[in-house]
């Protein structure tokens, strides 16, 4: 789930967020891209079937 | 009796005997804020006018014998996120600077009832996410202890108001620390009480799941009585719970012989390590809980990390969803910290979101599974004493995960309760948390420690 993305790409994103924020600014929250990235796959890591709401979908291990 | 550094327990007592009248202590109180506040920058608001018109008025009240219980005559501040009727909440934001509320927040209608005075409105971090910020229409509070330090946050202005005695204790708000970071940080005690305990409405909460209204005070005694008048169910919170609220000064009984307590070192000794005069101190506070009769029982749980990108998730996640629509039309109305902070939340998906909130559902589990064999656990609320002011930088809050999180998580009471000081004099903090609606546990064992330890006499020269 890493975004390897660069800074116009970053600019994009914010764009279709609706958000207008500066170049000079944009690189400084570039800086914190990095973080998101970490914290996202820290949550994708495997779960067991008590967090799937109904308790009845469980995925093969070899298929995750 | 001078009435400088009371706690408020001790002003109640010599209010209920007359020895101290409300109007002499709000007075004495003004008079600190306005020879200390310019230098630590605690409120955005004094209320001095309305506050010696209840002073009066509890004075008025007590000598024709209504007294109406330990908070009568106390003054204390509100961190400006808790609405007042006719007085501007800004949430320490240009966003808000014009927003004067109606009505009174529900929990601030339960003080004023028990009769608290409302000394004002005290700083926050912006909108209890964006701080410190040099760029935001009031300044950020500063510590104290030394008044180039940071105070934590976001309840930055109700700590150093606290450990500055301007004020005897308030109204705080926590989502992923914010009472009980300041609380260390500042050298006070503070509760995060269990998830939907305290009312939020009225309150502009940070993160739907995650706010925790709570209070701030000098002492785990102090934190109680104030518990005590604002917690209860309001059914027009949805979240706020119908439990019974136990008597929690009555559990105040000094005895924690034969407690259970768990201590989990892990959280600050490996996954995030603390400083050597942190982890010294924690060392001494559980020597100190064996002396009084406890069992101590290391335990573990799941890595911080996987904690704090759960807990940072969701937050970010919820607290987008709330400013969407200013950050799309007021950008650059917000100060550069919370909307860098928020600008990045805007990429977190709705899939991000869904594994966190699962990933919290494992981790609850496995909290509560522990907490079957203790009464409290304890570890550390911070790494390290206050740092300096100009050293928290913008993405300070992603860097490192935060060791108050695991329990907004999980909706666990939560206190911050000082353990000692550094070399130079600043406070150090450990924290108890306990099973949820237990908090007359946490304040017992919290109040208990301070007691026999010597760290309630040392007050901050400003």
């Amino acid at each position: 789930m890493k975004m390897t993305i660069n800074d116009q790409q970053l600019k994009i994103i914010f764009e279709q967020l609706g958000l207008e924020i500066p170049d000079e600014e944009l690189r400084n929250i570039a800086q914190g891209v990095k973080f998101i990235d970490e914290m996202r796959s820290e949550v994708r890591k495997l779960k067991s079937n008590s967090t799937e709401p109904a308790h009845t979908v469980s995925f093969p291990k070899d298929k995750q | 009796m001078s009435s400088d550094f009371l706690t408020i327990a001790q002003a109640a007592k010599l209010i209920q005997k007359r020895e101290l009248s409300p109007v002499e202590l709000v007075d004495s109180c003004l008079q600190r804020i306005e020879q200390i506040d310019g230098k630590i920058n605690s409120f955005i608001r004094v209320l001095g006018d309305s506050a010696r018109v209840e002073a009066r008025k509890a004075e008025r009240e007590i000598a024709s014998g209504h007294y109406k219980g330990l908070l009568h005559g106390i003054p204390i501040g509100l961190k400006d996120v808790y609405e007042t009727a006719d007085i501007p909440t800004t949430c320490h934001s240009k966003i808000m600077m014009n927003h004067v509320p109606k009505v009174d927040a529900y929990s601030v209608m339960r003080l004023k009832q028990a009769g608290a005075i409302i000394m004002g409105k005290v700083a926050t971090h912006e909108f209890a996410f964006g701080g410190p910020s040099f760029d935001l229409p009031w300044p950020p509070a500063r510590n104290p202890w030394d008044i180039s330090c940071f105070t934590g946050g976001s309840s930055s202005g109700s700590g150093a108001s606290i450990a500055a005695g301007l004020v005897l204790g308030g109204a705080a708000g926590d989502t992923g620390g914010s009472i009980r970071t300041p609380a260390a940080y500042c050298g006070v005690s503070g509760i995060k009480p269990t998830f939907g305990l305290i009312s939020r409405r009225g309150v502009f909460i940070l993160a739907y799941s995650l706010d925790h209204a709570g209070v701030m005070a000098w002492t785990a005694e102090d934190c109680a009585i104030l518990l005590q008048a604002m917690a209860g169910f309001d059914p027009e919170d949805p979240v706020s719970t119908n439990h019974p609220i136990p008597d929690y000064c009555a559990a105040l009984t000094g005895d924690v012989k034969g407690l259970r307590i768990g201590v989990l070192r892990q959280f600050y000794t490996t996954d995030m390590p603390a400083n050597a005069a942190t982890c010294n101190a924690i060392e001494e506070a559980v020597k100190q809980f064996e002396e009084m009769g406890c069992s101590i029982q290391e335990v573990q749980l799941s890595p911080l990390t996987e904690w704090g990108a759960c807990g940072n998730i969701i937050l970010l996640a919820e607290a987008y969803a709330i400013h969407e629509a200013n950050l799309r039309t007021r950008f650059s109305d917000f100060g550069e910290i919370f909307r860098d902070r928020m600008a990045l939340a805007g990429l977190i998906t709705g899939a991000d979101y869904i594994q966190a909130t699962r990933r919290r559902r494992e981790l609850t589990d496995e909290f509560e599974k522990m907490m079957r064999n203790f009464d409290v656990i304890l570890t550390a609320v911070v790494r390290n004493e206050a740092p300096k002011i100009e050293k928290v930088g913008t993405f300070s809050f992603f860097e490192k995960p935060l060791l108050t999180m695991p329990f907004n998580i999980t909706g666990s009471p939560a206190i911050s309760v000082c353990c000692g000081y550094t070399e130079t004099g600043l406070p150090l903090a450990m924290q108890i948390v306990g099973k949820r609606f237990d908090d007359a546990t946490v304040l017992r064992v919290a109040d208990a420690y301070e007691r026999c330890t010597p760290w309630r006499q040392r007050r901050p020269v400003i």
